[in-house]
């Protein structure tokens, strides 16, 4: 029966999540990355052709898990609950969070990732986006092309609850509970026709 | 026992084994070869692997051994059953029914007297394709080559080395998500045995290692995920997977294979 090895790739990856949320995306060297992990700085060549494709991965898996909570909800017109999901999500996985929600992709993936793995940022923010509109169609058919019903569904369901959610993400205790209300708060039960 | 200077990658002492630990492998490596040997036989279309696998639990546990992966980080079976794209660690089912056709891996670790054999080989169910055929071969020759390196002062990258050697030429891909160890009255001792590697890299080998090889090679792609049941590796891009393993010791020239059939 074979041993799993201690070095695996998602071994690296976590290990570069946890230093970009602890430090930015500067402070996930390929020699803090191999420490991280306590394997030889080789051993991170041989799973990832360069920093940009741990990096990338890095971002694609917390972006997957992310997008895991939130595109169903969408999908269903459950915005209140998707918003909660996300609060929910960085509760549990706060390194994975503060990587996404404290940094822009562009900053995580300033050395340009191997191709196939800019494809797949790209594929995750078109889905993404596909989501919104899906919800868009369900909870407001009448506001299509109306900038200012689309930018209050965008806040109540992303940039509200990730500014709630940004001064939380690191500190002793993780996110409060009183986020979830704050949240909850940024939604009025007419704009909805699914509830949560 | 004593303990090389050396430290594996993962920092760990490896043990160096006496005469009795030799003696202690040779009896626990015989019955391993036994019962790939015995379960060879009962192979064919419509059996399941959780009737293979209790065939391999009586056989182990009748002739003086205990299947040691029963239990161990709770696992519940006597034996690893990996059919095709599992790569390895697949958990014997009565809903698992072989097909002509299958290649499968059967991986045993009878413990006796206190000491692990642990092997695994591949069978082919009836006619296997040509693909098949030849990822089982050349899995079975990594394998061996591997073991032909294994000498006192070689070194661990030496041995991954000449498997990784086999495996490109095929073109086929080696697994690295999941390694070979030490083993001897533990389970899954130091040092880690990598089935890729640069020559002269790595551990040096010492007269009293002992440890298993055991390449897994793929006819695609290296990457492999585990299934929610937390146990079973399979191939992501869903390709044929084969592998082989020995257990084996560095002897004062040379190397000794603990579990190959009398």
């Amino acid at each position: 029966m074979v041993r799993t090895a201690r070095f695996d790739a998602d071994a690296f990856v976590s290990a570069a999540t946890a230093l970009v949320a602890a430090g930015g995306p500067d402070a996930a060297t390929l020699t803090a990355i191999a420490a991280r992990v306590g394997a030889p700085t080789g051993s991170v060549y041989h799973r990832f052709p360069s920093r940009a494709a741990i990096l990338a991965a890095a971002w694609l898996k917390a972006h997957a898990a992310f997008s895991a909570r939130i595109r169903p909800l969408l999908e269903q017109g459950a915005g209140r609950a998707a918003a909660l999901a996300l609060v929910g999500w960085a509760r549990a996985e706060p390194e994975a969070a503060a990587l996404l929600l404290l940094h822009d992709t562009e900053s995580v993936l300033a050395d340009p990732p191997p191709p196939a793995q800019l494809q797949a940022v790209r594929d995750e923010q078109q889905a993404l986006d596909r989501s919104f509109s899906t919800y868009m169609s369900l909870v407001a058919p009448t506001a299509a092309g109306d900038p200012a019903a689309v930018a209050r569904a965008r806040f109540r369901l992303f940039d509200g609850p990730i500014a709630l959610l940004r001064p939380t993400l690191g500190r002793p205790g993780g996110v409060p509970p009183y986020v979830d209300d704050l949240v909850a708060e940024l939604f009025a039960a007419e704009f909805e026709k699914v509830a949560a | 026992m004593n303990y090389s200077t050396q430290r594996d990658s993962t920092r760990r002492p490896i043990p160096l084994h006496g005469p009795e630990g030799f003696e202690g492998m040779r009896k626990a490596g015989r019955l391993a070869a036994q019962t790939l040997d015995y379960i060879e036989g009962l192979i064919r279309p419509g059996v399941s692997t959780a009737a293979l696998d209790a065939a391999c639990e009586t056989f182990m546990r009748d002739h003086g051994g205990i299947p040691a992966t029963i239990g161990y980080r709770g696992y519940r079976h006597a034996s690893c059953i990996s059919v095709n794209h599992v790569v390895t660690h697949g958990i014997p089912s009565v809903d698992k029914i072989l097909a002509e056709g299958d290649i499968l891996n059967i991986d045993v670790t009878p413990k006796v007297d206190g000491w692990h054999g642990d092997s695994s080989r591949m069978f082919c169910v009836g006619t296997v394709g040509r693909l098949a055929r030849r990822l089982v071969d050349t899995t079975y020759a990594a394998l061996m080559a591997g073991v032909a390196a294994v000498r006192p002062g070689a070194t661990l990258g030496d041995v991954g080395h000449a498997i990784e050697t086999v495996a490109r030429k095929e073109r086929f891909s080696i697994v690295e998500d999941f390694v070979g160890h030490g083993v001897g009255q533990v389970f899954h001792d130091a040092p880690d045995v990598l089935h890729y590697g640069k020559p002269g890299k790595g551990v040096r080998l010492e007269p009293g290692m002992i440890f298993t090889i055991e390449p897994m090679l793929n006819a695609g792609r290296k990457d492999v995920k585990i299934l929610p049941d937390g146990w079973t590796a399979v191939t992501r891009d869903r390709s044929l997977s084969a592998q082989f393993e020995h257990s084996v010791g560095v002897t004062d020239d040379g190397v000794e294979i603990f579990t190959l059939s009398a």
